[in-house]
C-alpha cells in the first residue's frame, strides 16, 4: 500500500508550492469541459449562445465547484493558516506593549541560548573535527589508587598486541628553541611515537610523510610543520621541503606541511618523532599521551575488555612495574572535551532555564490576554469557527512572537558571540571555531518552536475551551472564572522554583569562589617578578645547574634586588614530580606510605624571593651540584603529617623507589620547615612538599623569581642585560610581575561565577515580573470585592493580607518545589565547588531569603493598590 | 445543496474508478459516460465530478496528465494508478457482497 505515497507526495508538494499552476490548471480543465459541452450541444443544433448557457447550467455553480476542488486539493488548510497569521499580526500590533515585552524577552533568551549552543556545538558535540573521530580513543593508564599514569614507550608497543585497536600511537609536547630564523624563539613541538598520522588521519598539504625509519627517529631527523606555523613563520613558502630547522641542539629537515585539519593536539607548530634515546625508556617512566583507532565495527566495550586482558598479561610479564596498572579507553572526543564539559553543560542548562522562565512568563501574559479576549473567542465560535480553529488562531500568535524573537535573537547572538568568547576560559575545545552557522540557526529554530509551544499551548487551549463555555454569557469581566488565574499561579510557581535553583547554584559558586579568594596563597606575589628559561629535556643536568647558578648570581648581585632565585614551578602552577616517600629509621603508617608527596627543587633564596615564610629551622645553604650536601626543606603540612612531635629537623627523607633495577634511595637531611603554598588557584588544599637544592633532581624548565622594589620596566631591563650574555641559544619567556603570573589561572572559576550570578539575578528579576503581573491582574479582577469589603468597614491590613496571600502562596510553593531540585542539581556540580558542600544550608537559607524578599518586593505595588481601592468608583463600574 | 450525499459521493468515486479502468479519459468524456451508464439515477451536476476527481487524485488512486484530444485540444486525462486498480477490485468485491446481501434482505423470495 505504501507505493501510493509515490503518487501522493509529489502531487501534494506541487499543490503546496505551485499554487498558481494548480489554480490555472483547474481553470483550464473546467473551461475545457464547458467548451466541449457547448460544442456537443451545438452539434445537436443549438445556437452558440444557447449552447453555452445550457452547458453552464448543467455544470452547476462554477464558483462552488471550484471551491470544492480547492478544498479537495487541500487549499483551505494552508489558506486558513495564512489568514490566521494575518489576523494574529493585526492583533499583536494592536497591543504593541505586550508584543514588545514578549518579543524582546524571548529574543534575549533565545539569543543567549543560540550563542551558548554555538559554543557547545563545537566544544562538546564536535570537539574533534577529524575523519573517524567516532573511532578514535584515548588510552589512559591508572594505578590501583586511581592515580592517573601517563604512557610509556615500552608499554605503548605492548598495546599493539591488541586485535581490536588497529593502530596505537603516543606523543608528548615539548617547547623547543628555534634558532637561525631571526631572533631565537620558542616553538611548540609534538614528539611522536608510532604511526600518529594514521591514527589522526590528517591530510598532508605539502611534501611527504616520514618513512617508517624516520618515524622511529632512525636516520637524519625530519619534521613536519603545521599549516599555521608554515603560514606565519615561512609565509607559506611552497619550497619549504628540504629547509633545515634548528630546534634546540638538533637540525631537522622539513619534509612537509600538515593540512589545516591537524588541530589535535591543539596549537602544535612542529611535529617530529621523539629523539632516539627516548624511543625506549624504562617501563616506570610515564610521560606519553596515547591515542588509538578502533577497528571498524569494534565496540568500545569489547576493546576495553581486550585491553584489560593485555594489562593482566603485562602485570605477569613485568610484575615490578606493571602490577596494579589498569587501562581505560575513552572516546577521544570526550577526552578532549572533558575539562570543559561540566562548565559548558552548566552554562547551557542555565540559559535553557532562563529560556524556560521567559516562556512561562509569556505564557502567563498570554493567559491574561486570553481572559480579556474571551469574548472574541466566543464570538468566533458563535459564528461557526471550530474549536480547533480558535486554538490554532491563538497558538499562531505565540508562533509569530517566537519566530520574530528567534530572528532578533540570532542577530544578537551574532553580535555577542565574540564578546562571550573573549570572556570564556580557554579550556573549551575549538572555542575560536564557534560561529553562528547552519547548525546554530537550526537549533535556534528548534528553540523558537519549543518556546512557541511552551508559551502558547496552554493559553490557546484555555481560550478554545472557554470560548465554548462562552464568555458571552458571563457578561462583565468581574465574573471571570478562576481557572486561568490558577493556571497562571502554577506557571509563576514554576518560574520561582526554576529561578530559585539558579540562585542556589550561583550562591554555591560565589561561595566557593569567595573561599578560594580568601584562602591563603602561602606566598607573597607583591614586589616580585618572574621569568622562565626553558631548556630542552636532553640538556645535561650539570649544564642546567651551571646556568641557573650563574643567572641567580648575576641577578642577586644587582643593586636593589632583595633576593633572586630559581625554582621548577611557580606557586599556583602545580607541582613537577610526585610520589611516595620514605624516612630513614621511621616506619610510616600505610596512609603515610600512600601519600603522594610533591618533590620540588629550588635555590636557597627562593623562599625569601617568593615570600614563603620559614616555620622552623633554616633553608639548606647550598646550591645544588654533584658534591653539594644532600639537604631538604619540607612543607608545614608534610611536617605535621610525618612528625607530629615537631622533630622534623635532622630527619632524612627520600623518594621511594620501586623495582629491582632502580637506583638506591637518595636521602636528604631536613634542615627546615616552610609555610604551605597552594599548587592550584581552583583548589585551596595545600600539597605535602619536599624542596631539595636546585640541581639535586633534574628539571630543565627554569623559573626565576626575584624580589625587588624596582618598577617593572626597570626590572625587565635589568633581567635582559644581566641574563642575555649567558643565554646562548635560550630565550627569556613570560617575564612579568609575579602577581600577574599567578593570577591568570583564576579566570575559569571567576568567569563561571560571574556569568552564573548574572543569569541567576536575571532569572530572579524575570520571575518577579511574572509574579508582579499575576498579582496586579488578580487585584484588578477582585477590585470590586475589595471595594465592597472596604465599604463594609474592612481594615486596610485585612485587604493587604488577602492580596499578599495571592502573591506569596506561589512564591512559597516555588521554594518548596525548588529546594529538592536545587539539591539534585547542585550534587552534579560538586566537582566545581571548593570548600562548599552542595547542600550548604547557609546558601539555601540565603537564597530563600533572597527569593522571598524579591517576591515581597514584586507584591508591594499591587498590594498597595488593593489597599487604596476606592469603593465608590469601583462599585459604580457595574 | 449541490454537494452529493456521502452515499452518492462514494458511489460516484466507484463509478469514476470503474470508468477509468476501462480507458483513461478526460473530465468531460467521463461525465458523458457516467450519464450514459447511470442514466438519471445520479442527480448530480457535471461540475461535482471535478471535486471527486481532485480528491481521488490527491489520495493517489488516480493520476493525471495533459494530453491532446483527437480534435487536437489540450485536456487533462485521468488514469488509474496501480493502487487505484487494487482499490477498485477490493471495492467492487465489497460492493458485490453488500449489494447481494441487501438484495437478499429486500427481495428474499428471488
Amino acid at each position: 500500500m505504501s507505493n501510493r505515497l509515490l503518487y501522493i507526495l509529489p502531487l501534494r508538494l506541487r499543490t503546496l508550492f505551485q499554487r498558481n499552476r494548480t489554480e490555472t490548471e483547474m481553470h483550464d480543465e473546467l473551461a475545457f469541459h464547458i467548451d466541449m459541452q457547448t460544442e456537443a450541444l451545438m452539434a445537436k443544433g443549438m445556437s452558440a449562445e444557447d449552447a453555452r448557457l445550457e452547458a453552464r447550467k448543467s455544470f452547476g455553480n462554477l464558483g462552488v465547484h471550484q471551491e470544492e476542488v480547492r478544498d479537495a486539493r487541500g487549499f483551505t488548510w494552508l489558506e486558513g493558516l495564512f489568514q490566521d497569521a494575518r489576523q494574529s499580526i493585526k492583533t499583536l500590533r494592536r497591543t504593541p506593549g505586550f508584543t514588545a515585552v514578549a518579543v524582546l524577552s524571548l529574543a534575549i533568551s533565545i539569543g543567549a541560548a543560540a550563542t551558548v549552543f554555538s559554543i557547545v556545538d563545537v566544544g562538546l558535540l564536535n570537539p574533534l573535527p577529524l575523519p573517524h573521530a567516532d573511532r578514535l580513543v584515548f588510552l589512559q593508564e591508572f594505578g590501583t589508587d586511581h592515580k592517573v599514569y601517563n604512557g610509556n614507550p615500552a608499554r605503548l608497543k605492548d598495546w599493539q598486541r591488541s586485535q581490536t585497536l588497529s593502530t596505537v600511537a603516543g606523543f608528548y609536547g615539548e617547547g623547543l628553541i628555534l634558532t637561525g630564523e631571526g631572533e631565537p624563539s620558542r616553538v611548540q613541538a609534538l614528539r611522536t611515537y608510532g604511526p600518529i598520522f594514521d591514527v589522526l588521519s590528517v591530510p598532508l598539504s605539502l611534501g611527504r610523510w616520514p618513512t617508517a625509519d624516520e618515524a622511529k627517529a632512525e636516520g637524519p631527523p625530519v619534521a613536519l610543520l603545521s599549516e599555521s606555523f608554515w603560514r606565519k613563520k615561512f609565509n607559506s613558502d611552497p619550497n619549504i621541503s628540504g629547509h633545515v630547522l634548528r630546534l634546540g641542539s638538533t637540525a631537522y629537515q622539513v619534509i612537509g606541511v600538515l593540512g589545516k585539519e591537524a588541530r589535535y593536539p591543539e596549537e602544535i607548530e612542529v611535529w617530529t618523532a621523539a629523539p632516539r634515546e627516548l624511543q625506549t625508556t624504562q617501563r616506570q617512566a610515564g610521560f606519553l599521551d596515547q591515542v588509538a583507532i578502533l577497528r571498524p565495527g569494534v565496540s568500545l566495550a569489547s576493546a576495553q575488555a581486550e585491553l584489560n586482558t593485555i594489562a593482566a598479561q603485562l602485570a605477569n610479564e613485568y610484575p615490578e612495574t606493571d602490577r596494579g596498572r589498569a587501562v581505560q579507553l575513552t572516546p577521544l572526543a570526550d577526552h578532549v572535551a572533558s575539562n570543559a564539559r561540566i562548565g559548558l553543560l552548566l552554562f547551557f542548562s542555565v540559559v535553557i532555564a532562563i529560556l524556560l522562565i521567559v516562556c512561562l512568563n509569556v505564557a502567563s501574559l498570554l493567559l491574561a490576554r486570553g481572559i480579556s479576549r474571551g469574548r472574541e473567542a466566543a464570538i468566533r465560535v458563535a459564528l461557526g469557527a471550530r474549536r480547533s480553529r480558535v486554538f490554532r488562531l491563538f497558538l499562531m500568535e505565540s508562533f509569530l512572537i517566537a519566530i520574530a524573537s528567534a530572528a532578533i535573537g540570532l542577530a544578537m547572538a551574532a553580535l555577542g558571540l565574540d564578546t562571550l568568547k573573549a570572556m570564556l576560559p580557554l579550556e573549551i575545545p575549538r572555542l575560536a571555531d564557534a560561529a553562528i552557522g547552519l547548525r546554530t540557526v537550526f537549533a535556534t529554530l528548534m528553540f523558537a518552536i519549543a518556546a512557541a509551544l511552551l508559551s502558547g499551548t496552554l493559553p490557546a487551549w484555555q481560550a478554545a475551551t472557554r470560548a465554548v463555555n462562552s464568555a458571552l454569557k458571563e457578561g462583565g469581566r468581574s465574573n471571570i472564572g478562576t481557572g486561568p488565574q490558577l493556571l497562571r499561579s502554577a506557571l509563576v510557581t514554576a518560574e520561582i522554583a526554576l529561578s530559585f535553583v539558579l540562585v542556589v547554584t550561583a550562591g554555591l559558586m560565589a561561595n566557593s569562589f569567595l573561599q578560594l579568594s580568601v584562602a591563603p596563597l602561602g606566598f607573597n606575589p607583591e614586589q616580585a617578578y618572574s621569568f622562565a628559561v626553558n631548556f630542552s629535556w636532553e640538556t645535561k643536568n650539570s649544564e642546567l645547574t651551571q646556568f641557573a647558578a650563574q643567572a641567580v648570581e648575576r641577578l642577586s648581585s644587582a643593586p636593589g634586588v632583595t633576593a633572586a632565585s630559581v625554582v621548577d614551578r611557580l606557586p599556583l602552577h602545580g607541582g613537577s614530580q610526585s610520589g611516595p616517600i620514605t624516612v630513614r629509621n621511621l616506619s610510616l603508617t600505610p596512609a603515610q606510605q600512600n601519600e603522594q608527596v610533591s618533590w620540588r627543587t629550588a635555590s636557597p633564596e627562593y623562599f625569601t624571593a617568593a615570600g614563603v615564610p620559614m616555620v622552623m629551622g633554616s633553608v639548606f645553604h647550598n646550591f645544588g651540584g654533584e658534591k653539594a650536601p644532600l639537604e631538604a626543606v619540607i612543607s608545614h603540612r608534610l611536617a605535621t603529617a610525618l612528625f607530629p612531635q615537631g622533630d622534623a629537623i635532622g630527619r632524612e627523607i627520600a623518594q621511594l623507589r620501586r623495582g629491582k633495577d632502580s637506583a638506591p634511595a637518595q636521602y636528604f637531611r631536613i634542615t627546615g620547615v616552610v609555610g604551605d603554598v597552594r599548587h592550584q588557584s581552583s583548589d585551596a588544599t595545600v600539597p605535602m612538599e619536599v624542596f631539595v637544592p636546585f640541581g639535586a633532581t633534574f628539571w630543565p624548565q627554569l623559573r626565576f623569581v626575584v624580589r625587588t622594589k624596582m618598577p617593572f620596566t626597570e626590572f625587565s631591563q635589568l633581567a635582559r642585560t644581566r641574563i642575555q650574555p649567558i643565554l646562548g641559544r635560550q630565550v627569556i619567556e613570560q617575564l612579568g610581575p609575579l602577581t600577574e603570573q599567578t593570577a591568570e589561572t583564576k579566570t575559569a572559576p571567576k568567569t563561571r561565577t560571574l556569568l552564573i550570578t548574572v543569569f541567576a539575578l536575571l532569572s530572579l528579576a524575570l520571575s518577579s515580573i511574572g509574579l508582579f503581573g499575576l498579582l496586579s491582574y488578580e487585584i484588578t479582577r477582585r477590585a470590586p470585592e475589595f471595594g465592597i469589603r472596604i465599604a463594609l468597614g474592612a481594615q486596610p491590613v485585612e485587604i493587604a493580607k488577602t492580596a499578599l496571600r495571592h502573591g506569596l502562596i506561589p512564591a512559597l510553593c516555588g521554594l518548596l518545589v525548588g529546594i529538592p531540585i536545587a539539591l539534585l542539581v547542585s550534587q552534579a556540580l560538586q566537582s566545581l565547588l571548593f570548600g562548599v558542600q552542595a547542600s550548604d544550608p547557609r546558601t539555601y537559607v540565603m537564597a530563600s531569603i533572597l527569593a522571598i524578599a524579591t517576591a515581597l518586593a514584586a507584591c508591594l505595588i499591587p498590594t498597595l493598590r488593593a489597599m487604596r481601592v476606592n469603593p465608590i468608583s469601583v462599585l459604580r463600574q457595574d | 445543496m449541490s454537494k452529493p450525499s456521502d452515499l452518492v459521493q462514494g458511489t460516484l468515486a466507484l463509478l469514476i474508478l470503474k470508468s477509468l479502468a476501462l480507458q483513461p479519459t478526460h473530465g468531460w468524456a467521463l461525465s458523458q459516460r457516467l450519464r450514459q451508464i447511470s442514466g438519471d439515477v445520479l442527480q448530480v451536476s457535471d461540475g461535482s465530478l471535478y471535486p471527486s476527481l481532485a480528491k481521488l487524485e490527491q489520495d493517489g488512486w488516480i493520476e493525471s496528465d495533459w494530453q491532446m484530444t483527437e480534435n487536437n485540444r489540450r485536456a487533462k486525462f485521468y488514469s488509474l494508478t496501480p493502487p487505484g486498480r487494487e482499490a477498485l477490485d477490493r471495492e467492487t468485491k465489497n460492493w458485490e457482497r453488500l449489494s447481494s446481501a441487501i438484495t437478499n434482505i429486500v427481495r428474499p423470495e428471488v
